[in-house]
């Protein structure tokens, strides 16, 4: 979705809106909203989980402090390499653990870290170009002027039998301590739901 | 004689304290059940209303707010969303349907909804079960109205009657009224059991035309348009308060959330409203567990009530026990006979208990169902909860062990001899 449109409302507005609406017909009219920034908490990582028929999607978005420690361009060698492993780690290690009964797979990982400025990386969404400047410093909490590094994971799961799948289980705590929470948000044929994981709880729970 | 019917006629002997006892536990009793499953049903309720929208998207706000002003009429929308960003919303692919919608106004305390014609096909309550006309059609002409099944039973409106809409959700008294621009009813609505019966439908047109000349607030003199003026005027709205949405996959859902979500143009928060809900019981639940832990400790204060009447009555059934005692009966039966007692008096307060919340649940469902449109069943409890009672039930067992022990304790002389 794309337009060079204006997005601001004027006109008529209801009396409750007014106070407010007062304010915006009052600004210039800004044909964009160049600054917002989406929310980013480090400990908690957010995911998706949709199903559609035998096929179920968990997309993962975890902050990269929650993985490798640092959210600012690697700087030497070894912080390059703890983000190749940690994206091969997911790509490897059965993370997603599956009840037996749905007759599940796990048909597909890609893991990828975005944020990080490193050289071929895809821009996160509405990242500014500036986010890979040499100088930036992530210690001085620069929230002004970066996106945040996240490591962006997504997980297919063919199923034989879909209406069967009772569980999935998410065992990354383990690996990654600094990944404390998991809050997914699910939208399958038994509606929606949030469901939220921690160390103690790693498992989505389908049939609740 | 056994120990039963024995319990049975000692405690018929003092009915006046034991009725006043089964009262106590009763009270406490539907109160814990009350609390539980009024609960459970307000979450199955709301759960209904939301399960046929894939999303819901609005100016952005908080997702919790989001959902209660646009399905449940709960608060207010802070800002409106522009049109433009509809008609953008409804060509993306993602998109199966795109059913936008103002709110603001109201009729005689019921909520004034601006929408489009499509409202009628695509909108989904309780498992995917469409809208359906008892009576007439859709509205059609500009000045059309339909109305839920709630309005139309409790203000006795019928298709064809003629309605005037107020101008904003106040107190209808000081309202003022949209009076140039009387509305006819084409259509009324099958009860749904959800708030779309506590509403009023009218095109998103008749919506603009009603505030032509209102742009302050209150209608300047002369600014208003004339029905027929109003008929021939462009009436594209120039922004909605929220946007229902039906989505061809569900993985779509998540990557439209998405995209809305970061959309630049214009500041928007999409929801699941399953989702959403979900964020409200998580904000509530401090406060239903609150309410939870308050009526376990006032069934606990009808079990002590129990109790003191137990024990208070010790004294007074000395001569009973021990013509027992004399008659043959071993202290073990005595002490049984107590905790049959106490066993008596706590089933029957759970059952009366029951019996007080079914009919307090009874009692209280027109009001859920006028004041928020939620049908709220009169179900038995469930499994857990007769749990819970078994539990209950033991514990008054276990408070008589303290008179049992009591009785088992005094021997045959304590109530024989005479007390100088």
């Amino acid at each position: 979705m794309t337009s060079n449109e204006s997005g601001a409302c004027k006109g008529w507005l209801i009396p409750g809106l007014l106070a407010v609406g007062g304010l915006v017909l009052g600004a210039p009219l800004v044909a964009q909203i160049e600054r917002q920034h989406g929310a980013h908490v480090h400990g908690q990582a957010n995911a998706t989980l949709s199903q559609d028929g035998p096929r179920y999607t968990l997309e993962l978005t975890i902050p990269g402090a929650n993985l490798v420690g640092f959210e600012h361009p690697p700087r030497d060698e070894p912080e390059y390499t703890r983000i190749d492993e940690t994206l091969e780690w997911f790509a490897e290690h059965p993370w997603l653990v599956l009840d037996d009964r749905g007759d599940c797979r796990v048909d597909g990982v890609s893991a990828d870290a975005t944020g990080y400025g490193r050289p071929g990386e895809d821009k996160p969404d509405g990242a500014h170009e500036h986010s890979s400047e040499p100088d930036h410093d992530h210690d001085r909490h620069d929230h002004d002027h970066h996106d945040h590094a996240e490591f962006r994971i997504l997980a297919r799961v063919e199923c034989a039998d879909p209406d069967r799948l009772r569980w999935m289980e998410v065992d990354l705590f383990r690996d990654f301590p600094g990944n404390e929470k998991v809050r997914i948000d699910s939208f399958t044929d038994r509606g929606q739901k949030q469901f939220r994981l921690t160390p103690d709880n790693r498992r989505i729970d389908l049939t609740r | 004689m056994t120990l039963v019917p024995l319990a049975l006629r000692s405690l018929r002997n003092r009915w006046y304290s034991v009725l006043l006892t089964v009262v106590t536990i009763a009270i406490s009793i539907a109160l814990l059940v009350l609390v539980d499953r009024v609960r459970n049903e307000v979450h199955e309720s709301f759960y209904r209303t939301v399960s046929g929208v894939d999303l819901i998207v609005g100016a952005r706000t908080s997702p919790v707010q989001l959902l209660l002003y646009s399905v449940f009429g709960i608060g207010d929308a802070t800002n409106n969303l522009s049109w433009e960003t509809y008609q953008e919303l409804e060509s993306a692919r993602q998109v199966d349907w795109a059913v936008p919608f103002a709110l603001g106004d109201s009729h005689r305390g019921y909520r004034v909804m601006g929408t489009t014609g499509e409202f009628f096909d695509r909108f989904r309550y309780s498992a995917g079960q469409p809208l359906v006309f008892a009576d007439g059609r859709a509205f059609d002409d500009l000045f059309e109205v339909v109305v839920g099944h709630r309005v139309a039973r409790n203000l006795g409106y019928e298709t064809g009657d003629g309605i005037i809409l107020a101008h904003g959700t106040g107190s209808t008294r000081l309202q003022q009224q949209h009076e140039d621009h009387p509305f006819t009813i084409t259509g009324i609505l099958e009860p749904t059991g959800t708030p779309v019966d506590q509403s009023l439908y009218i095109s998103l047109q008749a919506h603009k035309a009603i505030h032509i000349g209102w742009e302050t607030g209150t209608p300047r003199i002369g600014a208003q348009v004339e029905p027929d003026e109003a008929r021939e005027m462009d009436l594209e709205p120039d922004s909605v308060t929220a946007i229902y949405v039906g989505l061809t996959s569900r993985a779509a859902a998540f990557q439209l959330q998405r995209a809305v979500n970061e959309y630049r143009e214009e500041a928007l928060t999409a929801i699941l409203p399953g989702v959403a809900l979900q964020e409200l019981w998580r904000i509530t639940g401090v406060a239903e567990q609150a309410l939870l832990i308050v009526s376990a400790i006032v069934v606990a204060a009808g079990l002590l009530g129990m109790l003191t009447v137990l024990l208070s009555t010790m004294n007074e059934r000395r001569r009973e026990m021990a013509i027992l005692r004399a008659l043959g009966a071993r202290p073990g039966q005595i002490a049984g006979l107590l905790v049959i007692e106490a066993a008596v008096l706590t089933l029957a307060g759970i059952v009366a208990g029951l019996v007080l919340a079914l009919v307090l649940q009874a009692a209280a469902a027109p009001v859920l169902l006028d004041r928020f449109g939620l049908i709220v069943g009169t179900s038995l409890p469930e499994l857990y909860q007769f749990g819970i009672l078994g539990l209950i039930l033991a514990a008054g067992m276990i408070i008589a062990l303290v008179p049992a022990g009591m009785a088992y304790r005094r021997t045959v002389a304590d109530g024989m001899q005479v007390r100088s």
